[in-house]
């Protein structure tokens, strides 16, 4: 089984790990992270809290009740804002969230990331959409956490499936925790139970909620790492820039392995670029965005469209979003990087979504 | 201060006097000193503790107990820092009554004359617009793009659930045709049409103009036209029924409130949902910021709330569900967590208001508080549920044999029955709405309440729905649960007292109790019932000390 390591792009070159492109977006990424209570969330924040991996992290977090961080970690405790010696802070959002997300996106200087619990009882979906509605913000990923063992159960209590069920609805990445209490035969009737009622979609399993930062914001840094290694790839090509020569080489699907770039085989997520010729229909490429299967977690890239010209777009959360960017001048090719649940045969899924929309539109010559 | 029996007398004679005290429903005289009733009854018993000073002021009015208004918050004296654009006549903190807007284009108009007023950097605030009674008319931006002046426009619906903006404010919130998320109502060309609609679709909004309606309650400006406004509504004690325990907000309130110029007594309740489960973390705060109450100012109570509202079709229903066929409503704090929550509050000998709107949602704080009863036998908890619109007549039975109290929302019947009727209960189960007969029947301690300020506050007007249960339209909406005035009377006054347990302090006119007066031109309990709240409210006192109503203008 996958167990926590090292990020896969830790061992690429510092130089490629810039996660914010200057010439990309300056949004702040936000996860949220819905599920019951006891699915694991705090147990996950705590870890997240402790092992930022250098990036300076807001939790936004119901209360601090259960928030169990080491004392020798806290640097200030304000009240409503606990402050870590490592750059990361602890929010609550007692006075609601709207009170808790202004205040911390007026903080200075601000966060790499910032992650939003959702009480065990809200809609993470709902709340998930404030990133893709505020300039200030992007949405990455929802991540739903369910107890392995308990979330069977829990779909069938006449007072709570309905709500639990909204919440796997809105995941883009379920996260089935706890699988060290039910055995192999159990997982698996969780899972048969699961793609019956909610098709297929993007799951990874822990233990103990041990899942990485770079999985919950997988987006950000998945595809700020494939971008960056799909660059590399292209300058190495002397020809990249000539559309002509390296069309046969650089259109369509290009898979990209986390697993090229890191040693670990095991890793629960791949990714790939996708690259078409020509100006998209808007409408058309939110649609087929949004008609992608649920196992691809994150799409994002650069891309123009009859109606916005050079603009980034983004799919998180299951929505589509452009983000109107001052561009570089130049380059007309649509280039987008996809992550998704390895196996799922996600590259094919993209071919056949995107592959469309080039075959009708019109080609440079 | 003086020795307590050196302190003045005042003998105030009045037309008559409606003390709530059944075992002396009438008097003329009330004897005053100290801030508390020292007599009450005729002139000579009034008298009876020796020299006092006449004041006659009241000669030609009605006096009753200062009324109570158990669930309100005190956001209803933020609100007024921005223009009133609602459907029906409201009055605001000076006094001045602003006509209720009949169209778009009076809303409009409203706004527009507003703007001229204003520093060119600010933005323009409406409140309480309510699309409900324009039928299938929405506004849009090209309504409130007409208003002149080129800032950004924000109109807060009644519920603060939602908000329509002009086109600037949705260029400064970076909302446009591809914001692909709920709650971003669209023209059929794509464009948004400035209605945004829950958290998310309003945040870019909300933090623009820096989410005023949560954050201002506890400061002086606020809190004074919090007390202007429930003063001249003839109130005299107020919760502030979600507080969220801020030090330094604890501190001012405490701080104003206590002045004998402010004009009311103000119960906070804790909140709860702050501390989700982490109980101990709530009864040390509570218990430290105790230390500031004083007779204006009581912490104590605890309110949770369990569900969302009906007419947002947030409410938790049982079978058979909201009557157009929306999916039942969101759990704002969980079954079981409010289990263990009742059951650790109840243990500490607080008492709790708990939140319940849709029948499912009742059930659910049943089964908690039977439960902590069970394990942990109390006599009169008093916990009250807050709400409680839809309870059934079985649930009732549960709430009398518990021992709970119930505060209803009357005011919903005027406000939204016809959309209870029609959208969210049906014809049928809208009747049981807020059942203040049934209520009376099985002799639950109830009260009545506005919610201000989602409903004005009021309480002659939410006793005057309790009785009548007339909707906007004119409907009767279930008429077996009307009650009499002075059931009503009393619900609004020893009713609310009673579910706050500060029922020997307030709520009546007998000895002892705090000299907390509604000043009245008629007498209410002789009223119609159409017209009981239309009774013109002159003033009130506040332990001893006299405010009269702000001039109308």
């Amino acid at each position: 089984m996958w167990a926590l390591r090292e990020p896969w792009w830790a061992a690429m070159p510092s130089s490629l790990r810039a996660r914010r492109d200057p010439g990309m977006t300056h949004r702040i990424p936000l996860v949220v992270l819905g599920g019951f209570l006891g699915a694991g969330k705090t147990t996950l924040l705590n870890h997240l809290l402790t092992q930022s991996g250098g990036r300076r992290i807001a939790v936004l977090v119901n209360d601090f009740g259960p928030v169990n961080v080491d004392v020798g970690l806290i640097a200030e405790h304000d009240g409503e804002t606990i402050s870590l010696t490592n750059g990361c802070v602890c929010c609550s959002m007692g006075s609601g969230l709207e009170d808790a997300l202004i205040r911390v996106l007026e903080r200075s200087p601000l966060p790499d990331l910032i992650v939003i619990e959702a009480s065990g009882v809200s809609d993470p979906g709902r709340i998930a959409q404030v990133g893709l509605s505020d300039p200030m913000l992007q949405l990455e990923t929802i991540v739903v956490m369910v107890d392995s063992e308990q979330v069977v159960a829990q779909l069938d209590d006449p007072l709570l499936g309905d709500t639990l069920a909204r919440q796997i609805a809105a995941a883009s990445l379920l996260v089935l925790n706890k699988t060290d209490l039910v055995d192999s035969a159990g997982l698996s009737a969780v899972r048969v139970r699961l793609d019956a009622q909610f098709g297929s979609m993007a799951m990874l399993e822990a233990s103990h909620a041990r899942v990485p930062v770079q999985l919950l914001a997988g987006g950000a840094d998945l595809a700020a790492g494939l971008e960056t290694a799909r660059k590399l790839d292209c300058a190495d090509a002397p020809d990249a820039h000539h559309h002509h020569h390296a069309a046969g080489k650089i259109r369509g699907v290009h898979p990209v392995d986390p697993q090229a770039l890191s040693p670990d085989p095991d890793h629960p997520f791949e990714g790939g670029s996708w690259r078409g010729e020509g100006v998209l229909d808007a409408d058309q490429l939110t649609a087929a965005l949004k008609r992608l299967p649920r196992t691809v977690i994150r799409v994002k890239g650069w891309v123009t469209t009859e109606r916005h010209g050079r603009v980034i777009v983004h799919l998180a959360g299951g929505r589509v979003r452009f983000e109107r960017v001052s561009s570089k001048a130049g380059a007309a090719m649509n280039e987008l990087v996809y992550i998704g649940i390895r196996g799922a045969d996600i590259h094919t899924a993209m071919h056949d979504a995107l592959g469309k929309l080039t075959d009708h539109c019109d080609h440079p010559a | 201060m003086k020795h307590e029996a050196e302190q003045p007398v005042t003998i105030y004679r009045s037309r008559s006097i409606l003390t709530m005290n059944p075992a002396q429903p009438r008097a003329t005289h009330v004897a005053v000193r100290g801030g508390r009733i020292l007599a009450v009854g005729s002139e000579e018993q009034a008298a009876a503790w020796g020299q006092a000073s006449r004041d006659d002021r009241y000669a030609d009015k009605v006096l009753m107990p200062g009324l109570v208004e158990g669930h309100c918050h005190l956001h209803e004296g933020v609100v007024w820092l921005y223009v009133y654009v609602g459907f029906y006549d409201r009055r605001g903190p000076d006094g001045k009554i602003w006509k209720g807007l009949k169209t778009i284009d009076e809303v409009v108009r409203r706004l527009s004359e507003v703007q001229a007023t204003l520093a060119p950097d600010q933005h323009l605030i409406g409140w309480g617009f309510d699309p409900i009674y324009f039928g299938t008319q929405r506004m849009s931006v090209q309504d409130l793009d007409k208003v002149p002046g080129g800032r950004s426009v924000v109109v807060m619906h009644a519920s603060m659930h939602l908000m329509n903006v002009n086109t600037r404010a949705l260029e400064m919130a970076g909302i446009d045709r591809d914001t692909d998320i709920e709650g971003i109502s669209k023209f059929p060309n794509g464009e948004p049409t400035g209605e945004l609609c829950e958290f998310a679709a309003m945040f870019p909004v909300t933090r623009m103009i820096g989410n005023p309606f949560r954050s201002l309650g506890q400061s002086q400006e606020c809190l004074a036209m919090f007390g202007q406004v429930a003063q001249a509504a003839g109130v005299t004690t107020a919760t502030d029924l979600v507080n969220e325990l801020h030090d330094e907000g604890i501190v001012s309130l405490a701080r104003i409130t206590q002045a004998d110029d402010y004009p009311l007594r103000i119960v906070p309740a804790a909140s709860g949902m702050l501390f989700g489960r982490d109980v101990e973390a709530c009864l040390g705060k509570l218990s430290q910021l105790k230390q500031n109450n004083h007779d204006k100012m009581q912490l104590g109570i605890v309110k949770l709330v369990v569900d969302g509202s009906i007419q947002g079709f947030t409410a938790r229903v049982l079978w058979p569900g909201y009557y157009n066929g929306a999916p039942n409503g969101i759990w704002v704090t969980a079954p079981d967590d409010l289990m263990y929550i009742v059951e650790q509050y109840h243990r500490a000998g607080i008492q709790l208001h708990i939140h319940t709107n849709g029948d499912e949602a009742t059930e659910v704080a049943l089964d908690a508080i039977e439960r902590a009863l069970t394990l942990h036998p109390r006599f009169d908890h008093r916990h009250t549920l807050q709400h409680c619109q839809m309870a059934s007549p079985a649930q009732f039975r549960r709430i009398a044999r518990l021992g709970l109290c119930v505060n209803l929302f009357a005011n919903h019947i005027f406000y939204w029955g016809d959309a209870h009727i029609e959208m969210t209960m049906g014809p049928d189960r809208a009747n049981r709405m807020n059942s203040c007969g049934t209520a009376q029947r099985m002799g639950i301690p109830f009260a009545i309440h506005s919610d201000a300020p989602i409903t004005p506050i009021g309480p002659l007007f939410t006793a005057w729905c309790a009785v009548n249960r007339r909707t906007a339209s004119g409907r009767v909406l279930g008429e077996s649960e009307r009650i009499s005035v002075p059931d009503a009377l009393r619900a609004i006054t020893l009713g609310a007292a009673y579910t706050l347990s500060m029922d020997d302090r307030i709520g009546s006119i007998e000895v002892g109790k705090f000299a907390d007066f509604c000043v009245l031109d008629s007498d209410p309990s002789e009223a119609e019932p159409e017209a009981l709240k239309d009774v013109g409210i002159a003033g009130t006192m506040v332990g001893g000390h006299a405010f009269e109503s702000p001039r109308k203008a």
